[in-house]
C-alpha cells in the first residue's frame, strides 16, 4: 500500500494514510523506526495524527490555497451576486469553500486500524460528502478546487510532531475535554435548552 | 543514551483543568454563541426554518408559504428589511426579528434570546412565539449543532496546542 491513497470516484471521498509506510519514507535510522512503529500504533496517537491532517486542510483551505498550495479559482461574479452568498459572506470575496460551515464540520476521522497503522479521513454526511466530491472532482460546470490533501512533507512533518508530542505525554483526548467543558446551548422560551445531549448522549 | 523527560500525571491534570478553564472564559463563550446566532439568521434569511423546534436535533425545512394575500400586501407596501422577498417567506418585513437574536452568556451556558422590543406594539420574544407556532426557526439544526461542536473542539485544540508547547 502507498503511504496516502485517496478515493473520490466510487462513494465519498476520503483520504487513508498508512502512517507505518510515511514512517520508512523519513529517513529515520532503523532503530529509530523500530522505537517508532509501536508508538504509530496506538489509537490515541493515530487519532491525534488525522486530526491534525484535518486541521492542516483546514487551515489550507481557509487561507484559499488547494491541496498542492495554489490559490484556488475565484468565485464566478454571477455566485457573489447570488442573495445566498451575501447573507453568508457578505462582502467577502475570499475563496475559502466554506459558507455555512457544514462541509469543513462534517471532515472527521472515519476509521483507525491499530494493527496497520493506519488512519482515514473523510465526510460522514452524504450531502456534505457530495458537496466535497464536487469540488475535488469539478462537477456541474463548477471549477476544480481540490482542498482535499496535503503535501507529503506536510504529513511527514504532522507525523513526527506527534510522536513528539506522545513521548512528551502531551496528547490529549480533546474529545473528553471538549465533552467535560461543553457549554449548554439552546434558544430561550420556546424550548428547553437544546442540551448536546444529541451529540454526546450516545 | 538520552534522557527522557515526562511530565507527570498531576501536571497534565493540573494543565487540562487550566487548558477546560480557559475554554469556558466569556470571551471564547460569546464567540460560539456568536457563531450560533448566526447559523440562525442566515438559515432563517434564506427561507429555511426548522423540522421539529422541540426535538433535539431537528432537520431544517423550507418555511411555509405566504398567503396569497399577504403576497398581494406585500406588493402594495414592499418589505424593507435585508434580504426581503415579496413572496418569499423568509421571516423579514422589516427584519426587526431577525435582527433581535442576541446570544445571552450565564456562568456555561449559551441561550439565544429574541432582544427588545419590536414596532408591531410587542416584543420581539412574544412576536417570536407567535412565529414559531406556524414557521419554527428558532432552534439550532442537527448540522448546526455538528458545525458548533466543531468550531468547539478546533477552540480547545488550539488551546491544547497553546498549552502544551
Amino acid at each position: 500500500m502507498s503511504r496516502v491513497q485517496r478515493r473520490e470516484l466510487a462513494g465519498a471521498p476520503t483520504l487513508t494514510i498508512d502512517v507505518i509506510a510515511l514512517l520508512h519514507s523519513v529517513g529515520l535510522s532503523a532503530r529509530e523506526i523500530r522505537s517508532f512503529t509501536p508508538i504509530v500504533k496506538r489509537h490515541s496517537v493515530l487519532n491525534e495524527i488525522g486530526e491534525k491532517i484535518i486541521d492542516k486542510i483546514l487551515k489550507n483551505t481557509l487561507s484559499g490555497n488547494d491541496k498542492d498550495g495554489k490559490p484556488f479559482i475565484s468565485y464566478s461574479p454571477k455566485y457573489v451576486k447570488s442573495t445566498i452568498f451575501k447573507i453568508w459572506k457578505g462582502r467577502s470575496r475570499k475563496v475559502n469553500l466554506k459558507l455555512k460551515g457544514d462541509m469543513h464540520a462534517d471532515l472527521s476521522v472515519v476509521s483507525i486500524s491499530e494493527p496497520q497503522g493506519v488512519v482515514t479521513v473523510g465526510f460522514t454526511d452524504e450531502e456534505e460528502s457530495n458537496k466535497a466530491k464536487g469540488h475535488i472532482t469539478g462537477a456541474n460546470y463548477l471549477p476544480r478546487r481540490d482542498f482535499f490533501g496535503l503535501k507529503k512533507q506536510e504529513l511527514k512533518d504532522i507525523m513526527l510532531k506527534t510522536i513528539r508530542e506522545y513521548e512528551e505525554d502531551a496528547i490529549f483526548d480533546v474529545e473528553e475535554m471538549l465533552i467535560k467543558a461543553a457549554p449548554k446551548i439552546g434558544t430561550e422560551g420556546f424550548q428547553d435548552m437544546q442540551l448536546f445531549e444529541a451529540l454526546y448522549g450516545s | 543514551m538520552g534522557v527522557k523527560f515526562k511530565t507527570s500525571k498531576k501536571l497534565n491534570d493540573l494543565l487540562k483543568g487550566k487548558i477546560i478553564d480557559e475554554f469556558k472564559s466569556r470571551e471564547n463563550l460569546e464567540k460560539i454563541g456568536k457563531l450560533a446566532a448566526k447559523l440562525v439568521y442566515g438559515r432563517t434569511k434564506e427561507g429555511k426554518g426548522v423540522t421539529d423546534a422541540k426535538s433535539p436535533s431537528p432537520g431544517s425545512t423550507s418555511l411555509k408559504e405566504l398567503k396569497p394575500s399577504y403576497i398581494e400586501f406585500r406588493k402594495r407596501y414592499p418589505p424593507t428589511g435585508r434580504f426581503s422577498s415579496v413572496e418569499k417567506s423568509n421571516l423579514t418585513y422589516t427584519g426587526t426579528l431577525l435582527d433581535s437574536i442576541t446570544p445571552k452568556i450565564k456562568k456555561a451556558s449559551i441561550k439565544l434570546t429574541l432582544e427588545g422590543p419590536h414596532h408591531a406594539g410587542m416584543s420581539n420574544k412574544k412576536l417570536g412565539e407567535i412565529v414559531q407556532e406556524q414557521r419554527p426557526f428558532f432552534a439550532l439544526t442537527g448540522k448546526e449543532q455538528k458545525n458548533i461542536t466543531s468550531e468547539m473542539k478546533k477552540l480547545m485544540r488550539l488551546l491544547v496546542r497553546r498549552y502544551s508547547t
